[in-house]
């Protein structure tokens, strides 16, 4: 930090955008849903940064403070979609992924299932088992992002894996009976 | 509570899977970022408000609500015609006067309120204020007080602390005549005068009212009893009336008085009646009827 004092609170909030954009980018998406633009999201964030230069430089961690921010954008971004949503004025384009170009096929399968499990949660199980489980951010910086007590974000995660885990269950049994293969037919 | 353990230690098969999904998507690798996108998010953090909207914006409102104002209905304002004044006539010798609030005042006399209009008719007697509209009606002040003739609509009659009201067809005479106490209205037993006159017993009366001592002081009363009998009761009246001024302290006198107080109250000349009832109470102090009296009065003072 001693050597970020030394340059200007743009080209420091620079540094932090060299150093977590991508990140963060992914971790936003994963907050908002894969329908919102990344890059919109992430832009947003960092417009906050360049506004609030002296609270995210003098925040303990300015990686947390930027996820906090990227929680809340994407709060009200989700909040929006559902009521264009409603009023049938939401125009899904065409978005580039924030995931590697590199990741398999079986990883690619795995977001979209879990992204679809994740849709299901409410925002606040969501956003700490993003936070923790996929963005792997430690607890205490969670903690600081969503300005909760350290206790309240093991609560939470301890809820929403049990409730991801029943969801995923449960879309599965559903895929099963739509598709009309189970368990005995498999067996014959 | 504490941090939990590694989800894919569960020992529920369903948190292992889930676990197990969530890791392979968490070892994903973000897409690099284009670090020249870092010039977009300055320029667009040093985007300003573009004030030339302002005025954009007032107009867009001002047209708004011209367009609001042009749209909404007009309430045109319907001329009421004013409700046409009633139709006031009253006798030759009514006495009435109408006042600048436009309550008329009736004294005496008789008023006729002739044509049922909207307009509001207040009419104060002595008696009772009257209030009507939409009717006709007819009213009559005497000293026994106000007659109301309703023949079209209603008339609202306000009293001291009564409200009546009075609907067409229905006649009221306000104030009502009292209620007489029984005990007053019973003809006393006197020393037999002209009973055996076969002829004209009125004249044999009047003949001996003319005399003096008890026999006339008989005939007197009589003669207003028998007055009385044959529908005379002004007559009957005026021989009461001698009598008390003659014989005020005679044989008869709380009878002749209790006569003239019952005729006089039933005739409506409450005012002579009171009259007659004081000097009744003054005069027959211990006269077993003096509460009777005293009650006949206390109503005719309301």
């Amino acid at each position: 930090m001693a050597m970020e004092s030394e340059l200007s609170p743009a080209e420091a909030v620079r540094r932090l955008y060299v150093a977590h954009a991508a990140e963060l980018r992914l971790g936003a998406a994963r907050l908002a849903g894969r329908d919102l633009d990344p890059d919109d999201l992430l832009q947003e964030v960092f417009m906050v940064a360049l506004r609030k230069p002296a609270d995210v430089l003098t925040a303990d961690s300015p990686k947390a403070w930027l996820y906090g921010v990227a929680v809340k954008v994407a709060a009200s971004r989700r909040r929006t979609a559902k009521v264009r949503r409603f009023f049938g004025l939401d125009d899904v384009a065409e978005v580039a992924s924030p995931e590697s170009p590199t990741r398999t096929m079986e990883q690619r399968d795995a977001s979209k299932r879990v992204e679809q499990v994740l849709s299901k949660l409410s925002d606040k199980k969501r956003e700490v088992l993003v936070l923790f489980e996929l963005q792997g951010l430690p607890g205490e910086e969670i903690a600081a992002a969503l300005q909760i007590p350290l206790k309240t974000v093991w609560t939470r995660l301890f809820h929403a894996r049990k409730e991801f885990a029943a969801e995923l269950a449960r879309l599965e049994v559903i895929e099963q009976r739509t598709s009309g293969v189970t368990e005995e037919r498999r067996h014959d | 509570m504490t941090e939990p353990g590694a989800w894919s230690s569960s020992s529920d098969e369903r948190d292992v899977k889930a676990a197990r999904l969530v890791a392979l998507t968490a070892e994903i690798a973000p897409a690099p970022v284009d670090l020249a996108s870092w010039e977009r998010v300055v320029s667009a953090s040093r985007r300003t408000r573009d004030w030339r909207l302002v005025p954009a914006f007032a107009a867009a409102v001002l047209s708004g609500v011209l367009l609001v104002l042009w749209l909404k209905p007009v309430t045109k304002t319907v001329e009421v015609a004013a409700p046409e004044a009633p139709v006031l006539v009253a006798s030759a010798n009514a006495s009435w006067a109408q006042q600048p609030s436009g309550v008329v005042r009736l004294e005496a006399g008789r008023l006729s309120v002739q044509r049922a209009t909207a307009g509001r008719v207040v009419l104060e007697t002595p008696h009772a204020t009257l209030e009507a509209s939409r009717s006709r009606f007819l009213a009559e002040v005497t000293a026994g007080g106000t007659t109301l003739v309703v023949q079209e609509g209603e008339v609202l009659l306000r009293a001291k602390d009564v409200t009546r009201v009075v609907k067409a067809g229905e006649t009221l005479v306000w104030p009502p005549t009292p209620s007489i106490p029984e005990p007053l209205s019973q003809v006393a037993a006197t020393t037999p005068v002209c009973d055996a006159v076969v002829g004209d017993r009125l004249e044999c009366l009047r003949l001996e009212a003319k005399g003096d001592g008890l026999l006339a002081q008989a005939a007197l009363y009589e003669l207003g009893v028998l007055e009385l009998k044959q529908g005379n009761r002004a007559d009957a009246l005026a021989a009461w009336t001698t009598s008390v001024s003659r014989f005020p302290a005679g044989v008869l006198h709380p009878e002749v008085r209790l006569a003239l107080l019952v005729e006089l109250t039933k005739e409506r000349r409450f005012t002579e009646a009171l009259s007659v009832a004081r000097e009744f109470e003054r005069v027959c102090a211990d006269d077993p009827r003096l509460g009777d009296v005293q009650a006949l009065r206390h109503s005719l003072e309301r």
